[in-house]
């Protein structure tokens, strides 16, 4: 094993655990693409429950990653949630490490 | 959740999502091709340049009633999204803008051209020396036109309709070439199947996507 593979191995320890988690990161990867999406928009389309979205994005603005605002439509309520520049750094962070850890060894 | 996600991939299943899922777009493509394939019988009764204003303005309807359809119908069922337009997304933006406002275009000068209003007599005499190369191109490209954005954001049904509508104009040119100024059927049964599916999938995603009550 090279010492470059063994690093990105090693750098696995250190991962964001917050995008780490697989609805967090779908809904981190949906809104990354985006100026802002909103919460039933993302509902269609990461096919969480509205109980399970809404705990991870609660998270992520937690984290810092998201920004949540609450509005209405008329007389109906719209929640928008928009990734942050700490939000697209981590995702970046996240796909590096993810990258150097799992590429291919050239042989075996 | 089992599936890795990827960026192109989830930007495809939101244009899908967003823009293809309510059978709106077929609608529209469909009401368009419908309205050309009833063009020749209305140019009859109205003249070319009223013919040419009717079609705009039912044209500018179908569009106004999509877009009020999408805001009033389909938004509430699927959720909003706002583009985020990095200069690359900005010219990609423009450049469809600009083949979209030549597409346009060339139907219309294609509409009141002379040769198209140039009564059968003269028509007879360009089918008999010419070969059908132009329509063969206009085919392709027209199924190049469908294909492209069906490939883009994963429709296969857009490919679909690249052929029907090319392959209907090219029956319509051999068919009608020449002769009296009648419903153009292949045009019309290309756009009814058009209609039909997006008749389908507007009632699909209507069941699928109740309007949700809670908000999380």
């Amino acid at each position: 094993m090279g010492k470059a593979k063994a690093q990105g191995l090693r750098d696995l320890g250190g991962v964001d655990r917050v995008v780490h988690e697989p609805a967090r990161l779908m809904i981190l990867m949906y809104l990354y693409g985006f100026k802002e999406a909103d919460a039933l928009f993302l509902l269609n389309a990461t096919e969480l429950t509205w109980g399970n979205l809404s705990s991870h994005v609660s998270k992520l603005e937690e984290a810092g990653y998201v920004e949540v605002d609450k509005g209405f439509v008329g007389k109906k309520p719209r929640t928008m949630v928009r990734v942050t520049s700490a939000g697209r750094k981590a995702v970046d962070d996240y796909r590096k490490t993810m990258q150097a850890a799992l590429k291919k060894p050239r042989i075996g | 959740m089992s599936e890795t996600p990827s960026l192109s991939d989830i930007q495809k299943r939101t244009a899908k999502l967003l823009s293809f899922e309510d059978g709106l777009v077929d609608l529209l493509f469909g009401t368009t091709f419908m309205l050309l394939a009833i063009y020749p019988i209305s140019r009859e009764w109205l003249g070319p340049e009223w013919n040419l204003a009717l079609f705009v303005s039912l044209l500018l309807l179908a569009t106004g009633i999509f877009f009020l359809l999408r805001r009033r119908i389909s938004a509430p069922r699927l959720g909003f999204v706002k583009a985020r337009y990095t200069p690359a997304r900005k010219g990609i933006l423009a450049v469809t803008l600009a083949l979209v406002a030549l597409t346009v275009g060339l139907v219309i000068v294609t509409l009141v051209s002379p040769v198209s209003s140039a009564g059968p007599a003269a028509a007879v005499s360009l089918a008999k020396v010419r070969s059908y190369t132009v329509e063969i191109v206009a085919l392709l490209v027209l199924v190049g036109l469908f294909s492209a954005p069906g490939y883009l954001f994963g429709v296969p049904r857009l490919f679909l309709y690249g052929w029907l509508v090319g392959g209907a104009y090219l029956i319509s040119v051999i068919l009608y070439r020449g002769g009296p100024e009648v419903f153009n059927l292949p045009l019309g049964i290309a756009s009814g199947v058009i209609l039909l599916i997006g008749a389908f999938l507007l009632v699909r995603m209507l069941r699928r996507y109740p309007v949700q009550e809670a908000e999380a």
